[in-house]
């Protein structure tokens, strides 16, 4: 009897054994917020063929929506059960997360078997003169516009603040919106301001300068920003209800819909979002933000995405190799079939599409969006929903960023 | 089967214990597992939030720990984002707390009555209570949205409107709009209280009211309202914790905007945690949380002594 019991068990052990498949002796989990767009295809691909060179390693991606990311990574890191690689923020929280000795020191990563990054992406992950995370690709803020809808008014895109009002008048006497604009969840709001800063501050110093503490927030320039986007809010040349919509949601729907024939702000990691929704429904293309008649249209931008490994991470040498695997010749060819731009030099397709030759244009002349106080940050955020609320202007923001500073 | 063959019962070592300890010892040996549970699921993080509150802490690496002394609750009495999540947050508080009494109250009359279809009408009214609040934010939020919400579009219909109004997007509307999506979702479970509440009321006590030629009314305020007295302040500090720590709904609906007009206490902890990093300060605001939840259980206490 016993003898037969344990035929049995061998058999369905050797049956069960068969019909499983090869399990990986690591798994390495994958944080990223980023499933909009095109990047879960640049995912997938990478993983794929990460899995494929490395049989015995297993990558789990997972997405985790960019209201919670923070909550959950800082949760993980404390707890000491961080994700093998995670995408880190690129705004005011990185340099708490550089500062906090949960990342891993990448500069000696980097230097082995990864592409020479651009100095300036260097600099923007740097903090005390180490590297804390692999910034991947770059991008730059535009404001899209629907071809088909401005051809039926005989409308151009505008090249200056004046035309800008125009076109948003001419199109709201057509029953359309202007520029859809969701900032309920702030950052976009924020993004109208780094845009303005391009004009009122040519020199592009004083937002470095400011973080640093040698520039005051109250400058004229920050007010004129904030003043400039308080008018076009004045003028229509915003759809209403910024202050109700997602950046990624309700106001992209205007768009979709044809409600609103211009969305702001599009960078090449929601390109490939747009083009699904649209569908083919209309031709759509992308013109910066423009200044006053004379001054060179100039579009925001900075890094896209960025990884970090966890400090002390049991599978960082895997870890790393996977980031090398987004990062070799066919990880770039990869982002650029998706329109996305590697923070390192690259040739350039010759079939490249005109959207991505118009990423690329705009990213050799792209300005700072960020602002590394997070406080300071915070007052931006707020004294821009109340600019969208038709309830403040460039002094009431700036006096507000000071006293967060 | 008797309790003395049980008495009886035990181990030497068992009935010794019982011969030396004292009763006090006795009761804390058997409280002692749920003493446990409670100091660690209860006790210890309280006890931990009100030392973190007066520290400098990142939340990433408890080595760069700083003691700061009252320095986070003195910032607080400065900040006018605190002061208006602290007004907000009374706001409320008191306004769903108000509304879901009136409402769950007339509710549960409504479904006490031997009309047909109450049972069906109270499991209709239950529902939402058993969805999630995020669920009930998008919702909502689709329902109040400016451009094809189901609202404006029905106002629009009627000829109310002739603009589109952005419910979520205007300070003047926001926070209503929360309390209400709130009272909606959480007026079933007050009626279903009420309506507990409402099957203890002696029917000997309607019938005298009745003999003695009470109006309706009158034997609502006089006979019913009274017997209700202890479910309404159970029902009420319920409403007022709920309201209190309310962070859901908000965050789905404006995400404490616009300019912080539907900002409430949770909301303003959970940027100051997790978005600026200020662990102290986060739990500077979790602490007036837990002293306004006590404030309020006390008060419940203190009007019941008078009842």
């Amino acid at each position: 009897m016993k003898l037969t019991k344990a035929i049995l068990l061998g058999a369905l052990f050797a049956v069960g054994g068969a019909a499983l498949p090869a399990q990986a002796a690591t798994t390495l989990e994958y944080w990223t917020w980023n499933n909009e767009g095109d990047y879960v295809k640049v995912d997938a691909a990478a993983v794929q063929r990460f899995e494929a060179a490395h049989p015995d390693v297993a990558v789990e991606v997972t997405y985790v929506p960019y209201a919670d990311y923070m909550t959950k990574l800082k949760a993980a890191l404390a707890a000491g059960q961080p994700p093998a690689i995670f995408q880190v923020p690129w705004d005011s929280g990185f340099r708490d997360l550089a500062a906090s000795g949960k990342l891993a020191p990448m500069s000696g990563v980097l230097a082995n078997g990864f592409p020479a990054i651009n100095q300036s992406a260097k600099d923007f992950v740097t903090l005390d003169g180490e590297i804390w995370a692999l910034p991947l690709d770059l991008n730059t803020l535009q404001i899209a516009y629907n071809k088909d809808a401005f051809a039926k008014l005989g409308l151009a895109p505008p090249t200056t603040t004046d035309e800008l009002k125009a076109v948003a008048n001419a199109l709201n006497d057509a029953g359309t919106f202007g520029i859809a604009l969701g900032t309920k969840d702030k950052w976009a709001g924020g993004d109208t301001w780094f845009a303005q800063l391009t004009y009122t501050d040519p020199t592009g110093r004083k937002l470095p300068d400011a973080d640093a503490g040698t520039v005051k927030w109250d400058d004229a320039a920050f007010t004129a920003a904030g003043d400039r986007v308080a008018d076009l809010v004045a003028a229509g040349v915003f759809a209403p209800g910024a202050n109700s919509m997602g950046a990624f949601n309700e106001s992209l729907d205007l768009f979709v819909s044809g409600a609103s024939a211009m969305f702001y702000p599009v960078g090449n990691f929601i390109s490939g979002g747009i083009n699904d929704k649209v569908a083919g429904a209309f031709q759509w293309d992308l013109f910066p933000f423009p200044g006053d008649a004379g001054t060179t249209p100039t579009p925001t931008g900075g890094i896209a995405r960025m990884f970090a490994l966890p400090a002390g991470g049991a599978s960082n040498d895997a870890a790393a190799d996977f980031l090398r695997t987004l990062t070799d010749e066919d990880g770039a060819a990869t982002l650029m079939q998706y329109n996305f731009i590697p923070s390192w030099p690259v040739d350039v397709p010759a079939d490249a599409s005109p959207l991505y030759k118009n990423f690329l244009a705009a990213q050799t002349n792209a300005r700072s969006r960020t602002i590394y106080t997070p406080p300071v940050n915070a007052a931006l955020l707020d004294g821009m929903q109340a600019i969208f609320d038709g309830r403040g202007r460039g002094a009431e923001l700036t006096d507000a960023l000071a006293a967060a500073h | 089967m008797t309790a003395a063959p049980l008495a009886a019962a035990g181990t030497p070592m068992v009935r010794r214990f019982r011969r030396r300890a004292s009763p006090g010892a006795v009761g804390l040996a058997l409280a002692a597992p749920t003493l446990c549970i409670f100091a660690g699921l209860v006790a210890i993080p309280v006890a931990s939030v009100v030392v973190t509150s007066f520290t400098s802490w990142t939340g990433f690496d408890i080595s760069g720990i700083g003691w700061l002394g009252i320095e986070n609750y003195a910032g607080l009495l400065t900040d006018p984002i605190f002061l208006k999540a602290f007004a907000n947050t009374l706001i409320f508080t008191v306004a769903t707390t108000v509304l879901l009494n009136a409402v769950g109250l007339g509710l549960a009359l409504l479904v006490n009555t031997r009309a047909h279809g109450t049972a069906f009408l109270k499991a209709v009214l239950f529902l939402p209570v058993l969805l999630s609040p995020v669920i009930v934010g998008l919702m909502w939020s689709g329902l109040l949205r400016g451009v094809g919400g189901g609202l404006n579009q029905l106002l629009g219909f009627l000829g109310l409107i002739h603009q589109p109004v952005f419910w979520l997007g205007d300070g003047r509307f926001a926070l209503a709009a929360v309390i209400i999506a709130t009272v909606w979702q959480f007026a079933g479970y007050d009626m279903i209280l009420y309506y507990a509440g409402l099957q203890n009321v002696p029917d000997t006590l309607l019938e005298a009211a009745e003999l003695d030629g009470a109006r309706a009314w009158e034997k609502f305020l006089h006979v019913v309202l009274p017997a209700l007295y202890h479910v309404m302040s159970v029902v009420a500090l319920l409403n007022v914790i709920g309201g209190l720590r309310i962070f859901d709904i908000v965050y789905v609906m404006t995400r404490g905007g616009p300019s912080r007009s539907t900002e409430v206490l949770a909301t303003y902890m959970y940027e100051q945690g997790f978005q600026l990093n200020a662990m102290g300060v986060a739990s500077a605001l979790a602490v007036v949380l837990i002293v306004l939840a006590i404030g309020a259980s006390a008060l419940r206490l203190r009007v019941l002594r008078h009842v």
